[in-house]
C-alpha cells in the first residue's frame, strides 16, 4: 500500500520536525552562547585585541609567546600542576574513604550523606571561600585554635607563599561530596555474593577492599578521575577570592584561569588570553585523551 | 480544536499585550538616561548621589544611575567597555588614567571646555592634571597629595613624638623601631612595610631629583634606586619596625586591606584625602603630617595630583549631557557642600571658598596640610606610560613580597625591578 508508506515516511518527517523542534532551544543555545564565542576565541587568539580597540591580526605570535616568553605561563602552569596533582589523589582518597564507611550499613545514612555532600553544594561559593579566607588567616580560627590547644603560633596560612597553595587544596578536598555519591553507588552495584564467598575463603575486610571493592570500582574510580582532573584545571573562585584576585602572595596560587583573567581583564590582553585559554583546552583534552589511553590497562569493565 | 482564526485571534491578543508595555517605554525613553560608575566607600557613594540628585532636580527628564565597583572596579570596567555597554560617565585615577585614555575609551573634553564645562574658576593647572598627549581627556574633581597618617594618641602613650614635615627618612626609622617597642604588641607595628608603595617609591625617587618614568615613557630609576628602596624597608622589617611579610602581603594598596587599617600599624603612607576613609575604620583620632624627608635641601617629593578623574566613555550617546554633568560636579557650590572633601580639596575656588567654613574638624586637618605643603611643592611628573599599572600589580608587588619573604635580597630586586619595568613599560 504506497499510500500508507508516504503517509508513515511524513509522519516519521513530523517526529523529526518536532524532534529539532524540542531540540532548539539548547541548540540555539549552543550556537550562540557555546560555539560562537569559541570561534570568536580563537580568532581573537590570533590578534592583539586589547578590549578596548579594535584587534588587529598578528597570526601565531601570543602563541609563540606563551611558549618561549612568558615567566608567569610557567608559574601558573606550575601551581595549577600542583593543585591538580594533589587535590584530585587525595579528594578521590577521602570520598572512597567516606563512602565505604558509610557504605557499612549506619544507621541515618541518608542524613550524613547529605551532611557529607553539604561542602560540594557549597564549596564553590563565593562566600565559603570568603569563610576559608578567615580559617586559615594569621588571626583566624584555626591558628586561635593552634594557640589553645597546644600553644603553638600558626603562620598566616593564606598569606604566606609556602602555605597559600595548600589551604586550597585543603579547601577541593573538602568538597568531596559528589565523587563520595557516586562511589555510594558504585559500590551498591558490586554483588554482595562476593565478599561472602571471599569471607568463606577466609579473606580479611583489607584484603576484600584491594581483591575485590578496588577492582570492581574502577570504572567509577576511573569516571571522577576525570571529572574532578578537568574540574581542577579550571578552579578559579577559591583562588581568585582568597587572593583577591592576585594569585598571590608572590603568584603561589596563581591558577591557570586567575592568570588568564588577569591578562584579559587587567592586563588588557583579550587576544593573549584568548591563547592561553586554547592552550589550557589543549592540555584537559590531552590529559583526559592519556587517561582513556592508560584505562585499558587498569579499569575491569564487567563484561 | 485550535482553528486558524483562534490562532491568528490570540496571535493579535498577545501582540495587542506587547504593544502596551512598548508604549509605556516610549514614554520613559523622554527621560535620558546616565550611567555614572565609580568606587569607594559608602561616604563617597553617599555623597556622589547626593550631588547626583540635585543635578536631576535642576535637569528636568535626566536621571542618574549611579553604579559603584568594589576591588573589581577595573575589570568590571574593562569588561563593560569591551562589550560596548561603558557607563557614560566612569571614574579614573592618576595610576590608570593613561591606560584607558590611551587605549581610546575616553572622549576628549576640549571642545566643551570654556563653553559646557566653566573653567575661569578652576585653581590654576588643574586642567593640566587631566591632559594627555595635549587632550583633556579627563576633569580632575579633587586635589590631594601624598601624606604620613597617623595615630595621635599612640604618641602620646608612649612618650614619643610624632614625625613631623622635618622628619627624614632615618630619624623615620629609628622612630619606627622605638614605637614599636615602646607599644609592645603582638602583630602591631609602628608603620606598614610600604615597600610595596608604588606612588611611594615615585615621591622617593622625586626627592632624589629622579622620575618614576620620563616623559618618553623609559624608567628614570636605576636599578641602585630600586635596591636602595628595597634595602630601606628590609632593614626597618628586620629591625622590628614596620609590619612582617605575611602582614604586608595581604596589602592591596586600597584602604580596606591596608596594614594600618587592619589594626597592624598605627601609621600608613597614603593620600591626604584618604583620612576621612581610615578615622572611619580607627578607633582613635588620626592626623596627618608629610612624607619623611631626604633632607631639608632636597626636594620633598610632594605635588599636588588628582584625586581622581570623571571620564567621559567615548561611546557615551549624549555626551553634551555629561560634560554638564561634569561642569555641575566640580562647579556647583551647592554640589560641592554635598561632596565635601571627601575626594580631596575641590578644584574650583569659589566652592572652596563656600564649603571652608561648613567642612568637620577632620577635613579641615587636610585641607590645612594641602596649604601647608604650599612652598615645598615639586611639578607634577610626566602621566604614567601605557602597562603602568601592570607594572604595579604584577612586578613592584610582587618584588616587594619575595624581599619580606626573603627570597630576594634587595640588590637583585633593584635589578628585577628596572628589567621588569623595561620589559612591561610601553613607551
Amino acid at each position: 500500500m504506497p499510500n500508507a508508506a508516504a503517509a508513515s515516511a511524513r509522519a516519521v518527517q513530523g517526529d523529526d520536525l518536532a524532534g529539532y523542534g524540542f531540540l532548539l532551544p539548547w541548540l540555539l543555545g549552543f550556537l550562540l552562547l557555546t560555539l560562537g564565542p569559541v570561534a570568536a576565541s580563537f580568532y581573537l587568539s590570533l590578534t592583539d585585541y586589547s578590549g578596548l580597540s579594535a584587534p588587529n591580526w598578528v597570526g601565531i605570535e601570543n602563541y609563540t609567546r606563551i611558549a618561549t616568553d612568558d615567566p608567569r605561563f610557567i608559574t601558573a602552569m606550575t601551581v595549577t600542576f600542583t593543585f591538580v596533582l594533589l587535590s584530585v589523589p587525595l579528594k578521590l582518597i577521602f570520598a572512597l574513604g567516606v563512602a565505604v564507611a558509610l557504605n557499612k550499613g549506619l544507621t541515618g545514612l541518608s542524613f550524613f550523606r547529605a551532611v557529607f555532600y553539604l561542602p560540594s553544594l557549597i564549596g564553590g561559593s563565593v562566600a565559603i571561600a570568603v569563610l576559608w579566607r578567615q580559617v586559615f588567616a594569621g588571626d583566624g580560627l584555626l591558628n586561635q585554635a593552634l594557640h589553645t590547644l597546644f600553644g603553638y603560633e600558626g603562620p598566616s596560612w593564606i598569606a604566606n607563599p609556602s602555605t597559600s597553595l595548600y589551604t586550597l587544596v585543603l579547601l577541593a578536598v573538602w568538597q568531596f561530596g559528589s565523587s563520595m555519591i557516586i562511589f555510594l553507588a558504585g559500590l551498591r552495584q558490586i554483588p554482595q555474593d562476593i565478599y561472602e564467598a571471599a569471607s568463606i575463603d577466609g579473606a580479611q575486610p583489607v584484603r576484600q577492599f584491594f581483591k575485590i571493592t578496588l577492582p570492581l570500582l574502577t570504572p567509577v574510580i576511573f569516571f571522577n578521575a576525570v571529572i574532578q582532573t578537568i574540574d581542577a584545571f579550571k578552579a578559579f573562585t577559591s583562588a581568585f577570592v582568597i587572593s583577591d584576585g592576585t594569585g598571590g602572595p608572590i603568584d603561589s596560587t596563581l591558577f591557570y584561569t586567575l592568570y588568564l583573567y588577569q591578562e584579559a581583564f587587567t592586563n588588557f590582553r583579550f587576544g593573549y588570553a584568548s591563547a592561553l585559554a586554547w592552550i589550557l583546552v589543549l592540555i584537559i583534552a590531552a590529559f583526559t585523551a592519556l587517561s582513556f589511553l592508560s584505562a585499558r590497562y587498569w579499569v575491569h569493565y564487567d563484561d | 480544536m485550535l482553528s486558524r482564526r483562534d490562532t491568528l485571534r490570540g496571535g493579535l491578543a498577545l501582540g495587542a499585550t506587547t504593544l502596551a508595555p512598548a508604549a509605556g517605554f516610549n514614554a520613559l525613553a523622554a527621560e535620558t538616561v546616565m550611567r555614572l560608575y565609580w568606587w569607594g566607600t559608602p561616604t563617597r557613594t553617599e555623597r556622589t548621589l547626593g550631588a547626583a540628585r540635585l543635578f536631576e532636580a535642576a535637569n528636568a527628564g535626566v536621571k542618574i544611575n549611579g553604579e559603584v565597583g568594589g576591588a573589581d572596579y577595573w575589570s568590571k570596567l574593562t569588561t563593560m567597555i569591551a562589550g560596548g555597554n561603558a557607563p557614560d560617565i566612569y571614574q579614573l585615577e592618576p595610576g590608570r588614567f593613561p591606560d584607558y585614555s590611551r587605549r581610546g575609551a575616553t572622549r576628549p573634553l576640549d571642545e566643551y571646555l570654556g563653553k559646557i564645562i566653566r573653567t575661569d574658576r578652576l585653581a590654576p593647572g588643574v586642567l593640566a592634571l587631566g591632559t594627555l598627549d595635549g587632550k583633556v581627556t579627563g576633569m580632575p574633581l579633587s586635589l590631594n597629595a601624598f601624606a604620613l597618617l597617623y595615630h595621635a594618641e599612640v604618641f602620646k602613650e608612649a612618650g614619643i613624638a610624632p614625625p613631623t614635615a622635618k622628619t627624614n627618612w632615618d630619624q623615620f626609622a629609628k622612630l619606627c623601631v622605638d614605637l614599636t617597642k615602646a607599644m609592645g604588641k603582638k602583630n602591631v607595628w609602628a608603620v606598614g612595610n610600604c615597600s610595596r608603595y608604588m606612588q611611594t617609591f615615585q615621591s622617593w625617587l622625586l626627592q632624589r631629583g629622579k622620575l618614576i618614568f620620563t616623559p618618553e615613557g623609559r624608567p628614570g630609576f636605576d636599578a641602585k634606586d630600586g635596591a636602595e628602596w628595597f634595602a630601606y624597608w628590609d632593614a626597618l622589617a628586620k629591625a622590628g619596625g614596620c609590619a612582617n611579610a605575611e602582614v604586608q602581603a595581604l596589602d592591596k594598596a586600597n584602604v580596606d586591606s591596608n596594614q594600618m587599617a587592619r589594626g597592624n600599624a598605627v601609621m600608613t603612607l597614603s593620600y591626604s584625602n584618604l583620612l576621612a576613609a581610615y578615622q572611619a575604620v580607627a578607633k582613635a583620632p588620626l592626623d596627618i603630617t608629610s612624607l619623611p624627608i631626604q633632607s631639608e635641601s632636597t626636594p620633598s617629593g610632594l605635588f599636588y595630583r588628582p584625586g581622581l578623574h570623571w571620564s567621559i566613555a567615548s561611546t557615551a550617546k549624549s555626551p553634551e549631557l555629561a560634560a554638564r554633568f561634569i561642569d555641575f560636579f566640580i562647579n556647583d557650590v551647592e554640589a560641592g557642600k554635598v561632596l565635601g572633601v571627601e575626594r580631596g580639596a575641590p578644584v574650583n575656588l569659589d566652592v572652596m571658598a563656600a564649603i571652608a567654613p561648613t567642612i568637620d574638624p577632620l577635613e579641615r586637618k587636610v585641607l590645612d596640610y594641602l596649604k601647608a605643603i604650599e612652598g615645598r611643592v615639586v611639578p607634577y611628573p610626566p602621566p604614567y606610560p601605557l602597562g603602568t599599572s601592570e607594572f604595579d600589580e604584577r612586578s613592584f608587588r610582587s618584588i616587594a613580597d619575595k624581599v619580606a619573604f626573603g627570597q630576594l635580597s634587595p640588590t637583585k630586586a633593584g635589578e628585577q625591578l628596572l628589567a621588569d619595568a623595561l620589559r612591561i613599560i610601553k613607551p
